[in-house]
């Protein structure tokens, strides 16, 4: 992960340009469920059941992942070395297996929230709802 | 008790969609996951449920080998399974 060393947000920032953002974040638009589950794993580390939960609270029952969907998205988070796992429990005879974010996990998500809140920030000016309250 | 044992059983039965290699890792961690998820009195996995665990078992076998631990490059990305990622 070489490039998570740039650190994309301040590099946009700086620049304002279209072009870093592209390099930066390597063509992809994060989707709506790994920007979900990365937030669920922000603040602290959690288990598999626990990010369920939280992402469904985080989106306002919304989104309500399956634990199919939530494992591949978590192996592919893992390979792309946004996730890693924090440590394992036994509870209940049944194993817990706790993922938290890493250093370039955190970094991937400020650059994905700063791109949606700029987007939305112009979609609100543009609908004449400036300062971002609608309604 | 029985119902239990026979929903985690069925639930067993659709994670063989995933690979091998997979199921060592995860199996136990992902019932942990299903179960806790059921509802009261439940004893067979929801449709809906069988049909998540279907595709992303194929997504990840369909995903060759070499990415499991190759670092992302993202020049040729290809289609991206349901839950919005890349398969490699």
């Amino acid at each position: 992960m070489t490039r998570s060393h740039r650190d994309p947000v301040r590099v946009a920032q700086r620049t304002g340009s279209s072009t870093v953002y592209t390099i930066a974040m390597a063509k992809r638009t994060m989707q709506e469920a790994t920007f979900l589950i990365l937030t669920a794993l922000a603040a602290s580390s959690q288990h598999g059941y626990g990010i369920i939960s939280d992402v469904a609270t985080i989106s306002d029952g919304r989104v309500r992942l399956r634990a199919g969907t939530l494992y591949s998205a978590l192996d592919r988070l893992r390979i792309d070395g946004l996730v890693e796992v924090d440590r394992e429990e036994v509870v209940e005879s049944r194993l817990r297996r706790y993922y938290r974010l890493t250093p370039a996990g955190s970094e991937q998500l400020a650059f994905e929230a700063a791109r949606l809140h700029s987007n939305a920030a112009t979609a609100f000016v543009r609908l004449g709802l400036t300062g971002g309250a609608a309604g | 008790m029985t119902g239990t044992a026979d929903l985690e059983q069925n639930y067993r039965r659709w994670l063989r969609w995933y690979p091998k290699s997979f199921r060592r890792e995860h199996e136990t961690e992902m019932l942990g996951v299903l179960m806790a998820a059921a509802r009261p009195g439940q004893c067979r996995p929801a449709p809906a449920e069988c049909l998540d665990l279907v595709q992303s078992g194929l997504c990840l076998r369909l995903r060759p080998p070499a990415a499991r631990t190759r670092v992302r490059r993202d020049h040729q990305a290809p289609p991206p399974c349901r839950d919005g990622h890349q398969p490699r």
